[in-house]
């Protein structure tokens, strides 16, 4: 087994890697930044997945983005095995950062493969720190945690989830990954305004930011409204109001290691390369205005 | 934890039960359809629970089509959702759960073919490992050679079936489904030696013969057994085939 000695994460665009695209990426080496994959993917004993990942992993700098930590679970401890199995990863391809949500997917054993969300109170608040704690002291590194697109808000849940993130990286020391596509979706959603949302974002703990689309369903709210419901498909090109999003988050912070996220529809190479292109722009332009 | 902990039992009671109201504590902010908005969590696990059993169960995915997958993996979800977030692994239970439903008694051969498939799957993300050549055999003098037992490799595994999943495997591989007689029974051995998931049809004696390898009778017992149940077995073909397929990793002899 190759041993990999630590890379960090540039201050530039990654993408998230699909299995469709191994031997594009091995073929033409594309100039880019990093990698980022859901070690969930990875934690078989062997096999392909570890062959190309390791390749990849020989030429890029890579992230690993948890899915299934079930951070925000109501349970005393965190699950031991699942601890185990991504601290291997972490061992064996030595990720540039590691990541996880601000959520939970697993109740009672069943793991529902979603990210579902939970109310901002005093009492998830110490809960959650306790879980990144537990990750971050097993893992022996910081985490950094992201937060996640709405379709729903808890009735009881009194911290703005702003505040609620600063208090959580304030207590565990913890980072924050934004995602800029879930502001806009949850904004949406929550009938807020996205820049709002940022002005009150703890944007000097985020260490790496989510770029990615997003689709829109029509609901009937009764017999006369029809409104609007986004989804984070993560399955579409970014969309305009998010790159502006985005500009506006560089602009406060400067340049960030900025991922591309597309899981489903996925594209050829070609086209993910060429929105990770986009925000590798949107940075450039920034470092061009400052040394002006 | 308090009340966050009855919320969320609540709300993952929900989750795959579309029978059961929204749960209490929850609000749509400024818009009233909260059960649509409910129904975004309740489709995003749905349906990307089903989407990982169609990645894993792709043969019995293309042989009972869309409508007819999704009732099933709609059935499997509800009963045996995944326990691990490591999706390659979800469906363990898939094939009995086929064998078991109403509306698969007009292919039963399904269930098998899902084994297959776990099969598969399970020597795909199975651990390397150098398999060896036959030649190694010629380190061991002719009265040794019977007593070898054999080091396997982690990847292999024997699938007996009364139906022909070999050639429906070979038959999904190569797009032509046409020519399988399904009078016919076949058992696969399935062996990962390096990139590649080999798979290779082994008539009833050379699968005791294998069988019998694999769980670390020697050479000599396990001739035996595949020469009692048929006196024309192929030895030195299913000998050669043994290693062809990089089932063994290491030799030793039996004292």
């Amino acid at each position: 087994m190759t041993n990999f000695t630590h890379k960090d994460i540039p201050n530039s665009a990654g993408v998230g890697l699909k299995a469709q695209h191994y031997n594009t990426i091995l073929d033409e080496k594309p100039d880019l930044g990093w990698f980022e994959v859901h070690p969930e993917n990875y934690m078989g004993a062997g096999g392909p997945p570890h062959k190309y990942l390791t390749a990849i992993r020989e030429l890029y700098p890579l992230s690993l983005h948890g899915v299934g930590m079930s951070l925000g679970s109501p349970t005393a401890r965190l699950d031991p095995e699942h601890l185990a199995r991504f601290k291997a990863l972490v061992e064996r391809y030595e990720p540039g950062l590691i990541s996880e949500h601000l959520a939970w997917s697993t109740h009672e054993g069943v793991f529902y493969n979603d990210l579902l969300p939970l109310p901002y109170t005093d009492e998830t608040l110490g809960h959650l720190a306790d879980h990144v704690n537990e990750m971050q002291d097993y893992m022996g590194r910081q985490v950094l945690i992201e937060n996640p697109s709405a379709y729903l808000a808890y009735d009881d849940s009194p911290y703005a989830e702003t505040e609620f993130l600063r208090q959580l990286a304030q207590k565990t020391g913890c980072g924050l990954l934004l995602d800029v596509n879930n502001i806009f979706v949850s904004a949406s959603n929550q009938g807020y305004d996205p820049y709002e949302y940022l002005a009150a974002f703890p944007v000097e703990h985020v260490g790496e930011i989510h770029l990615g689309g997003h689709t829109v369903e029509l609901v009937e709210e009764d017999d006369k409204t029809v409104s609007k419901i986004l989804i984070d498909a993560h399955s579409s090109a970014v969309v305009d109001d998010v790159w502006g999003i985005y500009n506006k988050l560089i602009g406060m912070i400067g340049p960030k290691p900025s991922l591309m996220e597309w899981d489903g529809d996925i594209p050829d190479w070609k086209t993910l390369y060429a929105e990770a292109q986009t925000a590798d722009g949107f940075m450039a332009k920034l470092e061009m205005k400052e040394t002006a | 934890m308090g009340d966050f902990a009855a919320l969320h039992k609540k709300f993952t009671k929900a989750l795959l039960k579309p029978q059961l109201d929204v749960p209490d504590g929850l609000i749509a902010v400024k818009a009233p359809n909260i059960q649509r908005r409910f129904d975004v969590y309740r489709n995003n696990v749905m349906a990307s629970l089903i989407e990982a059993l169609k990645a894993n169960f792709p043969i019995t995915f293309a042989l009972v089509g869309q409508d007819f997958f999704n009732a099933l993996a709609v059935g499997y979800i509800s009963e045996n959702p995944p326990v691990i977030p490591m999706l390659f692994q979800y469906g363990a239970e898939f094939p009995s759960f086929i064998a078991e439903y109403p509306a698969v008694s007009t292919i039963p051969y399904l269930s098998d073919v899902a084994q297959l498939e776990n099969h598969w799957r399970a020597a795909y993300h199975a651990v390397e490992k150098q398999s060896i050549d036959i030649t190694a055999v010629q380190a061991f003098s002719p009265e040794d050679q019977m007593n070898l037992q054999f080091e396997i490799h982690p990847s292999a595994s024997i699938l007996k079936s009364g139906w022909p999943i070999y050639s429906i495997w070979q038959g999904h591989e190569s797009g032509d489904m046409s020519q399988i007689d399904l009078e016919v029974s076949e058992n696969v051995v399935i062996c990962r030696p390096q990139v590649n998931v080999l798979l290779a049809n082994l008539n009833m004696e050379a699968c005791v013969f294998f069988r019998q390898i694999i769980n670390g009778q020697t050479l000599g017992e396990a001739y035996g057994a595949a020469a009692e149940l048929n006196e024309e077995f192929d030895l030195s073909y299913s000998f050669g085939q043994l290693f062809a397929m990089g089932l063994v990793t290491a030799l030793s002899v039996k004292n």
